[in-house]
This record gives structure tokens, sequence and C-alpha cells, in this order.
């Protein structure tokens, strides 16, 4: 009888056979990983949802503080037992930090106006209820401030920047993350950032904006290989709009696309390749580029700018308006001087002034 | 949900590994076709079958691979009156009890009555045919095995663009490629082992299903088992994968 | 004559699946090491169009208010959005909810009370969406339970003037129920995060999935509307869109959770109405796209086809086995000479391989856990498939064009509205 002696090599085969599915076996009958995948988060569009979470808790962490803390300057530990420090009367206590290095390591909450000299480091948050002027080569983690606040030249923010009032970002200054304002953002030259966001910001010394002359356009005639496509016209390969032309409606375009001076757009554009727009022209919709975008001088756009390799907008172009807040999205972006953006600037890689 | 980023580093450093690895189980194919001539000589009198180890030449086109492929040299029986009862009466029994699965089994529902329709087609053929069948045992214990072989000296280069690309640590990777291709090397001569005395027993029946359903497809299920359980390991130099 | 018939016969099938083994291979390697493509996920900030969102139901009181409740908490300027669910002839308690809804958002909620015409999601948009003249309209089934960022996230792509569709991503959330809810989740997470986001990253043809996404008004209307009288409703627009010269956008990081499919005779019965679906639209547009037309070329063409065509594989895949099993009697070597077995170990290997591949990355990009253990389980997974896969492809309704389609639901579990 051979039944036996094979019953072994089967059960031996099997067991080897099922060895390898041990793993699986296990997480199927013992799970530990059937949490749904997260999804869509608040923070996705809401470039001020870390500072305003932030603003919360250490609202509520001070608001937790027993009543007989003495007043002035002070140091002690917040009820999460974070260790922070309160400054009201010297702001001097900032130009050094305890740390062998001369670092903060304690969250700060000042209360009265700072003006620091400069080469600080705050490696934990920074809660500013009056205003806060920066020094050059300032590093900080974070920074909330509910009143205006100045970033000297050449510093550092490595989480995010939020400020209430106005956010002023000095030449040279690198912001990682992201950098808001519930009112307006003015960029020095060779700033470097990633996301920014505000009802205004601006990029360097006030561009000079007069009224804008009436300009007689004539209507741009299309290639003759553009055909409709429901409400937009399609042209395959390049498309110019010449200087002082204009044309309603929107406007997608196989190649790239130059609209040159002074002329305008009703409507939106889109090129699968680059997108030059001349001096004084305006498109009142949004700007797409499946490559780059680039502008002239004061340029107006009124919708979203989106280009998948690099938008260059020139001097006082300006993006959006008061009340008609848009964003310019790329994944490297450089704004020049003047340059005016009513609400974000997302550059995917490195944003640049 | 992060990205892994697959970097031209670890893309030249999969290859590397790849072609490695692929050397390394083209000298090992040798030593391989030696253990599995010992386990068959060992295993086949133990299962009381007997029958030579016969060899052959492992040859893949363009290939040199130097292995000498063992095989049991056992011959099979073309079907009796009581081989069509026996393997007839399982084979209603399995599709009956296919139906009394309740839903919650339906996959294995599936699979049972797939492994019926193929036994019932192979049933019909044998009842028609005269002998000789096409394919003799030993020549289809051989081709499992060639298969099997040239499977396993492939695994480096499928792990290279499926698994080395990924962000765990070297080590795993070896550890994987290691625990894979060893299971494979003890398993396929268990596997023709047990092929070759089901159908020794219970004739030529049985060959079709064997080879269409247990044959190389199981060695596929190992390989996929083995993948999923390293695509779940952590990345490297993060402790927890990135939840 | 008839081996050499049979032998002709698998070399086609191999054929055909070594072309969808080597797309799956690309679209795993190009999630792998390609360039991400989601160029309007970060606009957060814009005058948002006017919107309307479509959610038709047909007796799903277990499930709309929730899905209701999402959408008022979403975060999109309320006066330039609009709900709209479609109650289609339900017999329970549908009508009076949502009923109840508009009595209490009444600027925010307008029920669209169907009783005539053809049944059916498809007729519903089709009627619905005549009536109202929003810019953008977004269409959810009445199980998906959307975060409040992402109708803004599946609008945005919009800004662009030749989107037409846009199309989010769907995640399982009720995963925990059973082995299938498990598989679907790996499923899902292949499907989306790799083919539809390698299809993204290609410029090739994604698909607009019919819920979670949405179509450009002027769009709809460029291409005649829905139409009524199909399966797929929403495979039938993407194709329409595209070969009209409009573009389909994936958007992997818009997602919205879902309830799937818990006892397989329920997953049986999507499997085969979307089989259904997808093979009418292969039969519609298939040769269309095989013309390669101007908006269309020769890559979104093949692509589109192949798309098109990936339920009709099953039954191709079974015409291999019965080819390779007749052989297989009749005595051809299928393990018979080198050449036969190394294309039989690596053919067998990496085709069979493909789909793992895809699964197992997914699951990595996702950043999951353990989840991708039960990798090996997909194979029952798969068997399935392909049963009610071949079963709807050999029924007539995938390939009989204007037939009548009613309502084909896939049943709930919720017992319980989420908070």
């Amino acid at each position: 009888m051979t039944l036996l002696p094979f019953l072994a090599v089967l059960a031996v085969t099997l067991a080897w056979f099922l060895l390898p599915l041990l793993p699986a076996l296990r997480e199927l009958l013992r799970p530990t990983d059937t949490t749904p995948l997260s999804v869509v988060e608040r923070d996705a569009a809401n470039l001020a949802y870390f500072a305003d979470r932030f603003r919360l808790w250490i609202t509520a962490q001070l608001a937790g503080l027993p009543l007989e803390i003495p007043e002035g300057d002070y140091y002690g530990r917040l009820p999460s037992g974070t260790g922070f420090v309160r400054v009201r009367n010297l702001p001097e206590v900032l130009s050094r930090g305890p740390r062998p290095d001369g670092a903060h390591d304690r969250v700060i909450v000042t209360e009265a106006p700072v003006t620091l000299v400069g080469r600080e480091t705050f490696l934990l948050e920074v809660y500013a209820t009056a205003p806060w002027t920066g020094g050059p080569e300032t590093t900080l983690r974070a920074l909330y401030g509910t009143a205006d606040v100045r970033l000297g030249s050449r510093s550092t923010v490595t989480r995010w920047v939020h400020s209430e009032g106005v956010l002023l970002v000095e030449d040279g200054s690198l912001l990682f993350g992201r950098a808001s304002s519930a009112s307006a953002i003015r960029l020095g030259t060779g700033v470097r950032f990633e996301r920014i966001g505000a009802p205004r910001i601006e990029v360097g010394p006030a561009h000079p904006r007069g009224t804008p002359e009436a300009v007689e356009r004539t209507a741009w005639i299309p290639p003759e290989r553009a055909r409709t496509v429901g409400d937009h016209l399609h042209v395959d390969g390049d498309a110019e709009l010449p200087a002082g032309t204009e044309h309603r409606g929107d406007l997608v375009v196989a190649g790239t696309l130059t609209i040159g001076a002074e002329a305008r757009v009703e409507g939106s554009v889109k090129a699968h390749r680059s997108i030059q727009v001349g001096r004084g022209g305006t498109i009142t919709g949004s700007v797409v580029s499946r490559t780059t975008i680039k502008t002239a001088g004061d340029v107006a756009i009124g919708g979203p700018v989106i280009a998948e390799d690099e938008i260059l907008l020139g001097e006082g172009t300006m993006v959006g308006g008061p009340g008609r807040e848009t964003t310019v999205v790329a994944p490297l972006v450089t704004l020049a001087p003047g340059v005016v953006v009513f609400g974000q600037v997302n550059a995917g890689v490195s944003g640049t002034t | 949900m992060a990205g892994l980023r697959v970097g031209r580093g670890r893309l030249l450093g999969a290859l590397v590994l790849a072609l490695a690895g692929t050397a390394v189980m083209l000298a090992a194919l040798r030593p391989i076709g030696i253990l599995w001539k010992g386990m068959f000589a060992l295993l086949l009198p133990f299962l009381g079958v007997g029958g030579p180890v016969e060899t052959r030449p492992l040859v893949a086109p363009g290939l040199p691979l130097g292995m000498d492929l063992p095989f049991p040299g056992l011959e099979a029986p073309w079907p009796a009156l009581g081989h069509f009862v026996t393997i007839g009466t399982i084979a209603l029994v399995v599709l009956l009890l296919s139906f009394a699965l309740s839903s919650r089994f339906l996959p294995l529902a599936y699979f049972l009555r797939a492994l019926v329709l193929i036994q019932g087609v192979s049933l019909a053929w044998f009842a028609l045919a005269t002998p000789p069948f096409p394919y003799p045992t030993p020549r289809y214990a051989a081709g499992l095995l060639a298969a099997g072989a040239i499977l396993i000296t492939s695994l480096p280069a499928i792990l290279g663009f499926t698994f080395y690309i990924i962000d765990v640590s070297l080590l795993r990777k070896l550890l994987l490629t290691g625990l894979l291709i060893g299971h494979l090397i003890v398993l396929l001569p268990l596997q023709v082992l047990v092929h070759v005395w089901l159908i020794h027993q219970g004739s030529l029946l049985l060959q079709p299903v064997l080879f269409l359903v247990f044959g190389l497809l199981v060695e596929i299920l190992v390989l996929v088992a083995f993948y999923g359980w390293g695509m779940s390991w952590p990345a490297q130099g993060i402790p927890e994968l990135r939840r | 004559m008839i081996v050499t018939l049979l032998e002709l016969g698998l070399g086609i099938v191999v054929t055909i699946l070594v072309v969808y083994t080597i797309r799956h291979y690309l679209f795993t390697i190009n999630r792998l090491i390609g360039r991400h493509r989601q160029p309007y996920l970060d606009i957060g900030i814009a005058d948002w169009p006017e919107t309307v969102v479509f959610v038709p139901a047909h007796n799903e009181e277990k499930v709309i208010g929730g899905m209701l409740d999402a959408l008022l908490a979403a975060e999109y300027p309320a006066d330039r959005l609009r709900i709209v669910p479609i109650n289609d002839r339900s017999t329970d308690g549908t009508a009076a909810l949502v009923d109840d809804y508009a009595r209490r958002f009444p600027t925010r909620v307008t029920p669209f009370h169907r009783s005539e015409g053809p049944p059916g999601k498809a007729a519903a948009l089709a009627d619905a969406s005549t009536r109202f003249g929003d810019e953008i309209h977004l269409v959810f089934d009445a199980d998906y339970l959307p975060g409040p960022g992402l109708l803004k996230q599946l609008v945005a792509p919009f800004f662009d003037p030749e989107v037409g569709a846009v199309m989010g991503r769907v995640v399982p959330h009720n995963l925990n129920r059973s082995l299938l809810t498990r598989l679907l989740d790996l499923e899902r997470a292949g499907g989306y995060q790799v083919d539809q986001q390698a299809r993204m990253n290609l410029r090739l043809v994604p698909q607009y999935g019919g819920t979670v996404g949405g179509v450009r008004r002027t769009a709809l209307e460029s291409v005649g509307g829905w139409r009524a009288d199909t399966l797929a409703e929403d495979t039938d627009m993407t194709f329409r869109l595209v070969l009209q010269g409009w573009e389909v956008v994936y958007q992997n990081r818009s997602e919205c959770y879902e309830e799937v499919p818990e006892t397989w005779p329920t997953r049986i019965r999507q499997v085969m109405r979307w089989a259904k679906g997808h093979n009418q639209s292969l039969a519609r547009h298939g040769p269309a796209l095989l013309r390669f037309p101007r908006p269309v070329r020769w890559r979104r063409g093949v692509d589109g086809f192949l798309l098109l065509g990936v339920f009709a594989v099953g039954p191709v895949l079974l015409a291999g086995w019965t080819f390779a099993l007749a052989l297989y009697f009749l005595g051809a070597s299928l393990l018979e000479g080198p050449i036969a077995v190394l294309s039989v170990a690596t053919f067998g290997t990496l085709g069979n391989f493909a789909a793992f591949f895809e699964v197992g990355t997914a699951t990595r990009l996702d950043g999951s856990g353990r989840r991708v253990r039960l990798l090996p389980f997909l194979a029952f997974g798969f068997l399935v498939n392909l049963v009610a896969v071949t079963r709807a492809t050999l029924s007539r309704t995938s390939w009989i064009q204007g037939n009548h389609v009613s309502w084909d639901k896939t049943e709930r579990y919720r017992e319980t509205s989420p908070s």
C-alpha cells in the first residue's frame, strides 16, 4: 500500500505550498489594515489651515494656564507640557535662546511689538499677538502673527508663516511650505517660496500703473485650420493673435500660442505648448499651458494661470483682481518686480521673485 | 499618499541586482539539478512506486543553461474502467459540492466547476481516444520541471523591475529573493512527485487537469504570495509605512 | 487543419493578451518612474463657476441622507452650488427624504422627481441635465460621501477650456466587511492609482466613470447630451467627448468614499452591468477610434480602443484556454521543446503577474500597510470577474443598440447615515 507515504509527501507539499500564503491568511483572519484610505482633507486648498489649527491650539493652551503666573516675561510650560516663553516687556530676551547654539527650543508667545536684531533660530512655533519685525537671517519653524509680520532679509521659514495683517518678506528669504496673510503679502526680490496666498500679493517695489488707455482693437481672424468644438475654438498647430487684435471666446491651440502686445482675449486660452503674452495683453479668463507661460510687462489675466512646467510673470503683470481672487500654479514660478496676484501662487517645485 | 519617487540610483541598483541575481541563478542551476535528482532518488522509492530517475539537458534558445534536468521516469497507465468510474464519481461529487456551497464561497464554487469541466473533457477524450497519449508522463514531468527551472532563473529579472525598484532595504530585497527562490526549488520536485504519483495511480485521466490547473499556476501563486508579503514591508529608513 | 486553426486562434488570443500585458506593465512602470500629472489640483482659489450636483437615486433611502449632508457641508460658494437629487420613481422613503431636505434648505436643494420617461440612471441624467443651465454638471451616486474640499477640486480642471469631463478617485469605505470588500479595495487601488493616473500622465484617455466627477454643460450639449439607451452612460460620454476633441481629466487626489458590494452575487451583477455597458460603447465607438480621427490620433485611439475592449478580454481569455485545451488533447506540444517551454514559462508568469504588479504598486503608492498581503486572494476575484464578464459579453444586451435600459441598482448595506 503506497497511500500513507503519498499522504505524507502530499501533506509536506501542501504545507510547503501554504507557507508563503501565511502572511495573506493571517491578514485575512486577523486583519490589521482595514482603515479606508484617507481622502481629500480640508487643508488642501486653505493655505492657512495649519496656521489656523495652531492658533486654536495655542489660544486654548494659553487659556488653560494657571491664573497665578506672574506678570511680565515668563518661562514656563503650557498645559500640554510644551515649554514656552511669554514675552511682554523685554523683547531682547529673544536675541539668544537657551540652547548652546543660541536657538530657542520653546514655543514663543509675544504680547508686545518685537524687533529682532537678526540670526535668531526658533525651533518651535512663534505666536505673535503684536507686530513682529524680524532681523536678517532669522530662521523660524512657523510663525502666526495676529498683526503685521516682517521677515528680515535672508530669513528662512521651514513650515509656515501666517499674518492676520500684512506679511512683508524681505529680499533673499526662503519660504518653505506655506506663507499666507489675511490682508496682503509683499515679497522682496530673490525670495524663494512654495505656496503663498493672500487677497493681494505684490512683488518688489510698487509698479506704476496708469489709467488704462482705451485701445482700438481689431477682431482676430483665426487660421483656416481652426474649428469650433463646443464653445471653444480649436486651432491645430501654432496660433498668433497679432498686436492690437481681439478674440471673443475660449481658444485652444494644439501648438504654441502667441498673444501680441495689447491684444485681448475675452475668454480663456490654452495651448498644448508654450504661451507668450506680449506687453499690455489681456486675457479675461484662465491661461493654461502644458509647458510654459511667459508674460511680458503689464499683462492682465482674469482667471487661473496654470502651466505644467513653468510660469514667468513679467513686470507689472496682474492676475485676478480685488474681490476676484484666483490661483497661479506651476512647478516653477517666477514673479518679476511689480507683479500683483490676487489669491494664491503655488509652485510645486520652486517659486522665485 | 506619497509617491515612491523612483530615482536613477534605485533603477540602476535594481538593474545590477537583477543581473547579478540572474548570473547567480544560472550558476546555481547545476547544483539545483543535483538536489532535485537526490530528492527524486530518495522519495520515489519512499512513495513505493519506484521507477528510474532520468536526466536530460535543460536548454533554452541561445542560452547554455548547463543543467542536467532530472525527472521521474515513471510511466502512467492508460485509463481503465475503474479509473473512469472512480474519477467520474469524484468529479460528480465535486460538482454537486460546488452547488451546495453558499454564495460566500462563490469563487471556490467557480474554481471547482472549472476543475470538473476540464476533468469532464478529459474523461470524454479518453473514452473516445486510443493509445498512445501524446504526452508520456516522464516527458510531462520533465516539461513542468523545465518550465519551473526557467521561471526560477528569471525571477531576479522579474523582481528587478517589480520589486527591486521599490523603497525597501537591500537586505529585504535579498531576503525576499532568497526565500522565494528557495521555496520554489523545494516545491517544484515535491509538486512533480505528487503529480506523478496521482497520474500513476489515477491513470492519465488526471494529467490534463494537473497540467492545466495545478502546474505552473501554483508557482505563480507562490510568487504572488511572496510579492504581496514583500510589498507590505516598510520603506527603507522609515520604521512604519507612510500612513 | 484543425490543429492549424486552433494554433492560429491561440496565437491571436496570445497576441491580444500580450498587448494587454504590456499595457499593464507600461502603466505601472509609468506610475513608478514617470512624471505625475495633476496640473489643476492646487487651484485653491478662483472665481468658481455655477455648478449643479446631480444625485440620481432609485430607492436610496439608506444612503442619500448622508450624501446630501456631505454636499451641504462642501466648501463651495453656496450661491454657486445647486444640489439636485434626482428621485427616479423610488418606492421607498427616498422621495420624502429629499423633499424634507428641500424644505430645510430651499435655496440649496432642488429635488427632481421623475415618474415618467424611461427609467435608469442614464435616462434620469438625460432628463435632468437639460433643465439646469449651470456651467458645470457634477454627478455622484447616492452612496458616495464627498469630503468638504472635493467639489472645488473636481471643478478646478474646468478652468481649462479644453476639459470636457473630470473624474476623481473612488475609495471604498466599507472594506472591513468581507474578503470581497477588501479585494475590491485592492482592485480599485490598481484601477485608479495606477491605470487611470497613468493614462492621465501619458495624455491618453482617462475614463470618466459617471461618479465623483462631472462634465461641462457646453461639452455635454455639444455631443448631444446623455444617452438614455446605454448601461454605461459614463463610458459612452467619455468617448463621445474624446472623439469630438474634448479632454477628459483624471485627478487622483480628488477622492471620494463609496460603498462597494459586500456579497459576490451583488458584485457579479455590478460587473455584468459594467461589461455590457462597456461592450455597447465598444460597438458604438471602437471603429471610430481606430480610424484615428484628428482629435484622437493613433496613441489615444489605440488606448481608447483597448480601454473599451477591456471587458471583451474575458471571453478572449476563455477562448484561449479552450483552444489550449483542445490543442493539448490533439497532441500539440505546449511543454515540449525549448521555445515552447520558454514561451509558456515567461508568458504564463509575466502575463499572470501583471495585474498583481499593478495592484501591489498601487498600494505602495497609497502608503497602505498590510492589505497588500491579500494579493494572492485576488485570483478569486479575477475568476469571478472572468465568469461575470463572459456571461455579460455573450448576452444580447452587450451588442444590441438602443435597447431598453432600466435601473440595475447595486445593493446598499449602510444601516445608518454616517455623520
